[in-house]
């Protein structure tokens, strides 16, 4: 299937319906989620209103996550086949993700403060969004740090690869570390006991969230074609200034 | 195999003589361990229940210290070619190359270790446990510094990029081995299940991160 | 109307919390336009280049 999108022209066709489509999709949904979220949606009898953080920490959480199995999974799929598209959907993805996970991050310590009573306690999710923080920060440093592009791109996805790998080692490990102390006070924050009045404008969030991830990915996969294209135009000049420039020492 | 063997011998030999050996990271663990307790306090209670922690913690600064010459000098003077070509293959090279660095490098960990925890206030018994597991744990650790290493070999600034790149990827192992020396020093007879975990991790990098690197270094070649 | 901002005494914590995922998003999204009509530009700079010659 990836092989069949690897051609650019098809995949700037697709870009062009899919694109528009999901920033108006990520408008709309956040116009009816946001109202719904702050203002419909009751409050918690235990949590009051600091329930409403839920509506921006989780759907960052779950895309943080989403992001970086997208990342892992383009990785392989350049890793093996060389699809350029892959590779550019792995560089499109990762800022994104960092920036979901570091919402995740800030958001939980704005919610736990007034319900843990702290900005910060190493709760097992929060810690390993905080690893998954790091490895985003890891592999987007790696790849500034290589001037050569298709070497940044092999590095890259392997480092992706072996991240993917070494995610639900670190869950296990985290969790496995957690339960050795776990705190008496915690409050469950999500899980299967979602009343529907939450679960509601949770999930328009979420969706929102996704539209505005496919559209910013998308969108930024087209830029870097389009950089990728001036690059090679730049190229070209270089050279034929550099032509001229020898022929002027010959006469 | 002859061809591995005879690899690792030869990098036993270099990461024994060449660089200062064992000195550089052993040197920055102890000084590591030493400052410690001057951040943390001198209350005998804090510094004891501090210590598996602090131990392990220093133990994964001193494998990330010289993942940078790894690789670093290979990939600057053709050696790295020579390993391609050679018959063990790349991903065996590395192998052999990491173990021989992590025996010859990285032994003192285990003893400044179980040094460290009776300076800190821990029990024999509870301290060689965290000397078992850290022993257990560093292959792994090492081994996932130099996947690390390989990623980020000839790059500027390498030395930062590496704590960044392999710290996430280390988590398991810190917390397995930590948590052995802790368990033991705590009496919840789970330092066995910890001793297990921190093995298996050991062995799970040992499968992978030699292929990760090699094709780390396979990407640079090409 | 001020009872919603109020957010029943927890305003300080429900309202960062939403000011910080709009400034993360729109950051992304800001940073994707001009990105985008950076290279834009710059590609039709070197188009024109290209086909003045």
């Amino acid at each position: 299937m990836f092989s069949y999108f690897a051609n650019p022209e098809r995949f700037e066709r697709l870009a062009r319906v899919v694109t528009p489509w999901a920033w108006g999709g990520a408008a709309v949904l956040f116009a009816i989620g946001l109202p719904w979220a702050l203002v419909i949606s009751p409050p918690d009898y235990q949590q009051s209103e600091t329930v409403r953080i839920m509506y921006v920490h989780v759907p960052s959480a779950w895309l943080a996550m989403a992001a970086y199995a997208g990342l892992g999974v383009s990785s392989f799929i350049y890793f093996i086949w060389r699809h350029n598209l892959a590779d550019l959907a792995a560089r499109a993805l990762a800022p994104a993700g960092a920036v979901f996970a570091a919402l995740c991050l800030v958001t939980g310590a704005l919610w736990g403060r007034p319900m843990w009573g702290a900005w910060w306690v190493w709760d097992a999710r929060l810690t390993s969004m905080l690893v998954l923080l790091l490895l985003y920060l890891g592999y987007m440093a790696l790849r500034a740090a290589i001037e050569d592009e298709k070497l940044a791109a092999r590095a890259g996805s392997i480092l992706a690869m072996a991240g993917l790998i070494n995610l639900p080692i670190i869950k296990f490990s985290v969790d496995w570390w957690n339960t050795l102390h776990q705190p008496a006070s915690v409050i469950r924050f999500d899980g299967p006991t979602i009343h529907a009045s939450k679960l509601w404008p949770l999930s328009v969030m979420a969706l929102a969230f996704t539209a505005l991830l496919t559209a910013l990915v998308f969108s930024t996969m087209r830029t870097l074609i389009l950089e990728r294209r001036a690059a090679v135009l730049e190229r070209k000049r270089e050279q034929r200034l550099e032509a001229e420039a020898s022929e002027g020492f010959a006469e | 195999m002859s061809a591995a063997l005879a690899l690792f011998s030869r990098e036993l030999k270099l990461a024994w003589a060449g660089g200062g050996g064992p000195a550089g990271p052993a040197a920055f663990n102890l000084a590591a361990l030493a400052l410690a307790p001057l951040a943390i306090g001198p209350d005998g209670d804090t510094l004891a229940a501090a210590g598996p922690g602090v131990i392990a913690f220093a133990a994964l600064l001193a494998t990330l210290q010289p993942a940078e010459r790894l690789f670093g000098e290979d990939a600057a003077d053709g050696t790295l070619e020579l390993y391609a070509l050679s018959g063990a293959g790349l991903a065996t090279a590395v192998l052999m190359k990491t173990l021989a660095f992590t025996l010859a490098v990285f032994w003192p960990i285990a003893p400044i270790a179980f040094i460290a925890a009776l300076a800190y206030g821990l029990e024999a018994g509870p301290a060689l446990i965290l000397s078992l597991a850290l022993l257990l744990a560093a292959p792994g650790l090492a081994l996932i510094a130099a996947f690390a290493g390989a990623l980020a070999a000839g790059l500027k600034r390498a030395g930062l990029l590496i704590a960044l790149i392999a710290a996430p990827l280390q988590v398991p192992l810190l917390v397995f081995a930590a948590g052995a020396g802790r368990a033991a020093a705590e009496g919840t007879g789970l330092e066995g299940a910890n001793l297990m975990m921190a093995a298996a991790g050991s062995l799970a990098a040992l499968a992978l991160a030699p292929l990760g690197a090699a094709a780390a270094l396979r990407a640079r070649l090409e | 109307m001020s009872a919603f901002f109020a957010m029943d005494g927890y305003a300080a914590f429900v309202w960062p919390a939403y000011a910080l995922t709009f400034a993360g998003i729109a950051g992304l999204v800001i940073l994707a336009i001009k990105r985008r009509k950076d290279a834009e530009s710059r590609l039709k700079r070197l188009e024109a280049e290209e086909a003045g010659l």
